[in-house]
């Protein structure tokens, strides 16, 4: 990618990513947890700051969280970078994405559009609509498409 | 467990172009991590009818 993006640590199944959010505003540990969603093939990407919470005995993501760091599209890359890697190892499975408030899903697809002929040559791009069920569809990435969330297959070599 | 994140370092802490990944076997040690918003629960709630055309 050509956007300057962090250095990523990764457990051994690609699942969890750690990388060090870095402005004048000080470090932050950010986290970026693949999770599967229903099966094998669907995962759900989440990330945002990565801590450790005494009472949940546990490490949360604190996806909610504005950090208003300077370095946001360094984060983004950085995440991106992270479904490259994930979808390397796993091609078969597809990533399914969304903003934990409707206008980080918005900032998510412009930085889609911005990306989109880079992002093109290595994924299948298509934005998630929720039918009138409540199911999610699949139907082409459009920068205009006011979309519930966002979905990414690895093209087949 | 806590100080799985402070004992890490980062060889490089500036965002470029040609960033590395490392794999971290410290890392497989955190488990079923949670998220702050319930998204998560959400989507699995969801019935996904995926064509992917």
């Amino acid at each position: 990618m050509n956007i300057p993006n962090y250095d990523l640590r990764t457990n051994t199944e690609f699942t969890l990513f750690e990388f060090k959010s870095n402005d004048p505003k000080g470090e932050i540990v950010k986290g970026i947890a693949y999770s599967a969603i229903q099966s094998e093939v669907l995962y759900n990407l989440g990330f945002g700051d990565l801590f450790f919470d005494p009472i949940k005995n546990g490490f949360v993501i604190n996806d909610l969280i504005v950090s208003d760091n300077a370095d946001r599209n360094a984060v983004l890359a950085t995440v991106a970078k992270s479904a490259y890697i994930f979808t390397e190892k796993y091609p078969t499975r597809s990533v399914f994405f969304k903003g934990s408030t409707k206008t980080r899903t918005r900032l998510y697809r412009r930085a889609i559009s911005i990306n989109l002929k880079e992002l093109s040559e290595t994924f299948h791009i298509f934005g998630a609509m929720k039918d009138e069920n409540g199911a999610i569809l699949d139907i082409p990435f459009d920068s205009n498409g006011d979309f519930y969330g966002f979905i990414i297959k690895r093209k087949l070599k | 467990m806590k100080t799985l994140i402070k004992n890490t370092t980062v060889e490089n802490k500036k965002a470029k172009i040609n960033s590395t990944v490392k794999v971290d076997p410290k890392l497989d040690e955190i488990k079923n991590i949670k998220f702050t918003s319930n998204k998560l629960d959400e989507v699995n709630k969801l019935e996904f009818k995926l064509t992917f055309k």
